[in-house]
């Protein structure tokens, strides 16, 4: 519901509107072009981007960088395999990070400085990558996606985080909901879940963004190449194109070489998908989203 | 009807307020569901935090990978009298807290600011496409930033490199002087992270009353005023809450981007833990030594954390724990 | 208003629970592919059983474990393809190999140490044979060491070499074969065109070479009529390459050591003799007077390379056997660009001196610890008679040009091989990096060679004959274990200040200073200590 204000504006109001929007214009100009230079570059021949040709806008179109991308079946299936991930690891953590989050911001929970006070130690000391590895190890969970999504499954980080922003919300609705007869599960369910959507939102995309960007992980855990996920291969692809691996060996060894433009369009390739994401979350940061929750 | 919801209130408050003086196994029984629903994520931190967590033990070991932690010999503190007694080891310390300190001075409160910036805006249009161009550094991995700042500082052929000597009077080489290491670093940070930093507070953002806005407007308020009483107030919980949790990342400074940038000339100011753990012991899998400076760095995290938190929850706030 | 937000509610649990079992069925999947083509413990453990029991050579292929670094996108899908279906058959083999992206190879390696689950055969290069990990599982007996059985296997014996057998050796033993290396890889890249521009030959030695590179950066040598070209590109990059900024090629072919060298009784580091100290100063002078790339100091190695792809820069330093790769790229930028290998320099009226690499790139190494060990000599004898068999010379050919008509074609009596879509030969996709776990040689001549590989495989047939050796490649220092990259990294920062012009002679001195009491006098009488014990 728009509000138009009957009460006047100052001008020094409105001369910080001005400047404020040339700021965040400037600012915001200085985030994207470097990105377009990318985009540019994965578009362009690789003559060009060693001489830099062009600046923002490519001088001449050469697509061959995006040919070998898709010309490659495995990256199309690993795309999927990311999505997978991605998704089950997304809705896997959010739904712990919540559960767990709810509980420990309950001030009637025993023991619930101490629990509190262990999940932030988890935060400061870590085992590390082979202890860790061997409690996957001893699960059986090698060469599983299990492995993916059961050892980072909830973050200390986001989880207090989300803990806080429950407790900011007034004691007084779920006391009335209890009178109504509801018990703990039924209140975090019904009530606290729906109250708190734009910390679901930004957790969700947080943790959306990790799953994708993850490579470590699967590399370290699946050892069936087939099931890794599309960071690795763009990985590779990068550090093949740049020329990472000439010390290995032999010419004949190394076979074909992909040009340098792959490495941009890989960054892009890798990239467009959680930016197609952001729009649908950020419905959720509007202003005023929570008003009327709560009356008096 | 609504009075009497509002006594039942009460003594909800109150039974709960009695709950604390009630013994725990009442206490237990009456909120069984609250310790089910406890479960997974009990379980989740005793597996896959907690167990790891015996691997610290190879800080006090001549860890052997093959043999294992019961197979490898004991040696107590002999890692951390080599990291203590190393040459550069104050020298390594003095780089963490420098860059340590301008990340936090300088880079953690951008994100707030740029927050409410945004949240001035009132054309909602414009407000969406900033917010997404934005994050969009967020996602640009450090090895294309340490190219972009090759391509703009380098000595050699920096695009930038020959304007930035005209403002300093004499031939400045980003990319070596020591001087400017901290800076270079800290405005990395600045244009990769501040975006995506506004996201967690824009969220908070939007769970403010509209409504205190027009009453404050109405009672005569300026803008500048609006923003201190209303908007930064529904902050203050979330800033706190995050910068006590950057005390438990105090010696971190992100090994990648330091990494890229290290060269021989600013080597003796760019030098960090975590770049030093890396030359010295995850090249060569030295883990035990790795370990022990890693224990080191989370000792320190610990006590600053605990120092934040308390001084936190004397002003009145929720700490973290 | 309250049914809809149930009705939205509950159609979000149904989403959520139906990628719940999505993913569970997918995991199921993902398992049961698991125990299929993955090395888990169990299966190892019953094909270990399984291959004593039919040890009576009745045909039953023998299963190995395999391991093996990614450098290309794709890994080989060697369930389903010719040419691995040929091998397996014909030396009667069941081959199960990981492949791994060689950016978290180490830590891979880590993890099955820990865990004990290291597969039979693993690719071991350098980074893999100095981690901390590795050695200690050595010293703990977790290796097979192939001293006692190599006289069986005379095929494998002479194809590696026995110079080469020396050179692996690791604590006196042959910890695993070596895979070969073109020796005399370590050289420089110039352009052949401005050479011929300027109407210069060849430079030899090294006032020849100056003035080449004065000329490169000062005769505007592509004739554009631009002052925009200059001599030497190169990077100072990790201590690790000291070969690649050409500090070292200049400094061995002044006369320096390579490295280290055992002379008159003492242990010699290249860094405290006169011979890289004029190396040094040679660099620079070319440095203050502009003929070199002034960031040096700040770029990474891919940078340099991509200095030099760009066309301003008339030489680079670095291992011979890229000069193709940069003809490739560079004539999409100046089609007319044509690059040579730069001779071996030498003194005027004096031999050339070429620093060697060891010969070889890493090791395959035979695991006898762990769930996935080798357990038995036999098992052990039946991988290496596989190896010796590869050695021959039909298996030979077979790896390099693959099955008629799948992977070649006979034209004119010579062998080509097939092309795919993507600009691969069919030959690379199926086998994958696979080869790198294969006895293949340093350098392979085919007729479809160009003039410029022609010309590196020559250049490192010549310079055999001038190669300088490190001495130090097989000798053991415990100092130097723990502290190399600290002290290589003193003596680089050193070197790289002086040619920049930071620290003068005496500066250089001191940090050498600095290097002995940090820790080189101790890697200096290590190295003496072994050298006189194991090898002299």
């Amino acid at each position: 519901m728009k509000e138009k204000s009957k009460i006047k504006q100052s001008a020094g109001s409105r001369i910080f509107d001005c400047f404020n929007i040339l700021f965040l214009g400037c600012a915001g100009l200085l985030c994207i072009v470097p990105f377009l230079y990318v985009i540019a570059a994965s578009v362009s021949p690789l003559s060009d981007i060693l001489t830099r040709k062009f600046f923002i806008i490519p001088v001449h179109f050469d697509f061959t960088a995006y040919k070998y991308l898709f010309s490659s079946i495995q990256l199309m299936k690993s795309m999927g395999i990311s999505v997978m991930v991605t998704v089950v690891g997304t809705v896997l953590s959010m739904s712990m990070t919540l559960l767990t989050a709810y509980v420990l911001s309950k001030p009637q929970l025993i023991g619930r400085r101490v629990l509190n006070a262990l999940v932030v130690f988890t935060m400061l000391f870590s085992g590390g990558m082979i202890p860790t590895y061997l409690v996957v190890y001893k699960m059986n969970l090698i060469d599983s996606f299990l492995a993916l999504w059961l050892p980072g499954c909830i973050s200390a980080y986001n989880m207090i985080l989300v803990r806080t922003s429950i407790s900011a919300l007034p004691s007084e609705l779920e006391e009335a909901a209890t009178v109504d007869g509801c018990n703990y599960f039924q209140c975090f369910y019904k009530i606290v879940i729906p109250l708190i959507k734009p910390t679901i939102a930004t957790f969700s995309l947080f943790y959306a963004v990790g799953y994708w960007n993850s490579y470590f992980d699967a590399t370290i855990y699946l050892n069936d190449s087939s099931k890794w996920p599309i960071q690795v291969w763009l990985r590779q692809i990068v550090l093949l194109s740049s020329g990472g691996f000439s010390d290995t060996g032999s010419i004949s060894e190394l076979g074909y070489i992909p040009p340098q433009n792959v490495s941009y369009a890989v960054i892009v390739f890798a990239t467009i998908p959680i930016l197609c994401v952001y729009p649908f979350v950020q419905k959720y940061f509007t202003k005023g989203m929570m008003v009327g929750s709560v009356k008096g | 009807m609504k009075k009497e919801k509002i006594l039942s209130a009460e003594k909800f408050i109150s039974v709960n307020k009695s709950r604390g003086r009630e013994p725990v196994l009442v206490r237990f029984r009456k909120d069984w569901m609250l310790y089910v629903m406890l479960m997974p994520g009990l379980v989740y931190f005793l597996i896959f935090k907690y167990g790891p967590m015996v691997g610290l033990i190879t800080a006090f070991q001549d860890y052997n990978s093959m043999l294992g932690w019961f197979g490898s010999t004991f040696v107590g503190l002999k890692h951390f009298k080599r990291l203590f007694s190393d040459a550069n080891f104050l020298n390594i310390f003095r780089n963490t807290l420098v860059l340590a300190f301008y990340n936090i001075i300088i880079f953690f409160p951008l994100p707030i600011i740029f927050a409410l910036l945004i949240n001035e805006v009132k054309s909602i249009k414009y407000k969406n496409v900033v917010q997404s161009v934005f994050y969009i550094p967020h996602f640009v991995s450090w090895v294309v930033v340490a190219g972009i700042c090759t391509t703009l500082f380098s000595s050699q052929s920096g695009a930038l490199t020959d304007m930035i000597s005209n403002l300093f009077g004499r031939k400045v080489s980003i990319l070596s002087e020591e001087s400017f290491f901290a800076p270079l670093i800290t405005g990395q940070v600045i244009w990769k992270e501040t975006g995506w930093g506004t996201i967690m507070f824009l969220a908070a953002l939007s769970g403010v009353d509209l409504q205190l806005y027009v009453a404050a407007k109405i009672d005569g308020a300026n803008r500048r005023q609006q923003m201190w009483h209303i908007t930064l107030p529904a902050l203050k919980t979330t800033i706190i809450t995050l910068l006590i949790l950057r005390m438990g990342t105090f010696l971190n400074t992100g090994f990648e981007q330091i990494f890229l940038m290290l060269n021989t000339m600013n080597r003796s100011v760019g030098e960090v833990f975590d770049t030093y753990v890396y030359q010295t012991a995850l090249t060569n899998g030295r883990i035990s030594y790795g370990t022990a400076v890693g224990l080191f760095k989370s000792v320190v995290s610990l006590f600053l954390v605990i120092g934040t938190n308390k001084i936190a929850k004397k002003a009145g706030e929720e700490g973290v724990y | 208003m309250k049914e809809k937000r149930q009705g939205k509610r509950s159609k979000t649990a149904m989403l959520i629970s139906l990628l719940l079992v999505l993913a569970m069925a997918l995991t199921a999947c993902g398992n049961s592919n698991s125990t299929t083509t993955s090395t888990s413990s169990e299966s190892a453990e019953n094909t270990g059983t399984e291959a004593k029991e039919t040890d009576a050579g009745n045909g039953e292929a023998f299963k190995i474990t395999m391991m093996q670094e990614l450098y290309s996108d794709a890994a080989p899908d060697y369930a389903n393809n010719a040419w691995f279906a040929y091998l397996q058959e014909e030396l009667n083999v069941e081959l199960s190999i990981n492949f791994v992206p060689t950016s978290t190879y180490v830590d891979k390696i880590t993890t099955y140490i820990a865990s004990n689950t290291l597969p039979m055969v693993f690719t071991a290069r350098s980074d893999v044979l100095q981690n901390n990990n590795l050695i200690m599982s050595m010293e703990s007996d977790g290796f097979w060491t192939l001293d006692d059985y190599l006289a069986d296997y005379p095929n494998l014996y002479e194809f590696v070499g026995a110079q080469t057998w020396e050179n692996s050796k690791i604590n006196g033993k042959n910890y695993g074969i070596p895979r070969l290396r073109i020796l005399a890889r370590n050289g420089a890249i110039i352009r052949q065109d401005w050479l011929d521009n300027l109407e210069l030959d060849m430079p030899e030695t090294f006032d020849e070479l100056y003035e080449v590179l004065r000329a490169f950066t000062e005769d505007d040598p592509d004739g554009n009529g631009v002052d925009d070209t200059y001599g030497l590109t190169t990077a100072y990059e990790v201590a690790a390459n000291r070969s690649w900024n050409g500090i070292q090629t200049l400094a061995v072919a002044f006369g320096a050591p390579n490295g280290w060298v055992y002379a008159d009784g003492e242990m010699v580091p290249d860094y405290g003799t006169e011979e890289y100290l004029t190396a040094l100063q040679y660099l620079r002078k070319i440095y203050e007077n502009g003929y070199m790339n002034l960031d040096f100091g700040e770029i990474t190695a891919n940078t340099r390379y991509e200095y030099f792809q760009q066309g301003s820069y008339g030489m680079v330093f670095g291992v011979i056997d890229d000069a193709n790769n940069q003809q490739e790229n560079l004539v999409q930028v100046v089609p007319d660009a044509q690059c040579a290998v730069l001779a071996a320099l030498h003194k005027e009226g004096e031999d050339p001196l070429c620093n060697a690499t060891a010969g070889f790139n890493g090791l395959l190494m035979f695991t006898k610890f762990g769930s996935n060990a080798i357990e038995t000599e036999d098992d052990l004898r039946k991988i290496l008679s596989f190896y010796d068999s590869l050695c021959k010379e039909d298996m030979q050919d077979f790896i390099g040009y693959g099955i008629e008509g799948v992977h070649h074609e006979v034209i004119d009596g010579v062998k080509t091989l097939f092309y795919n879509d993507q600009g691969k030969t069919v030959l690379s996709v199926d086998v994958g990096d696979f080869s790198q776990l294969l006895p293949i040689a340093a350098f392979t001549r085919r007729p479809t060679d160009t003039a410029l590989i022609t010309s590196v495989f020559d250049a490192a047939d010549e310079r055999e004959a001038y190669l300088v050796n490190d001495v130090s490649t097989n000798l053991k220092s415990d100092t130097k274990n723990e502290l190399s990259s600290e002290l290589d990294t003193i003596m680089m920062d050193a070197s790289v200040k002086f040619i920049v012009g930071t620290i003068d002679e005496a500066g250089y001195l001191n940090e050498y200073a600095k290097w002995l009491a940090q820790g080189g006098e101790d890697v200096i009488k290590e190295f003496k200590a072994y050298y006189e014990e194991y090898i002299q």
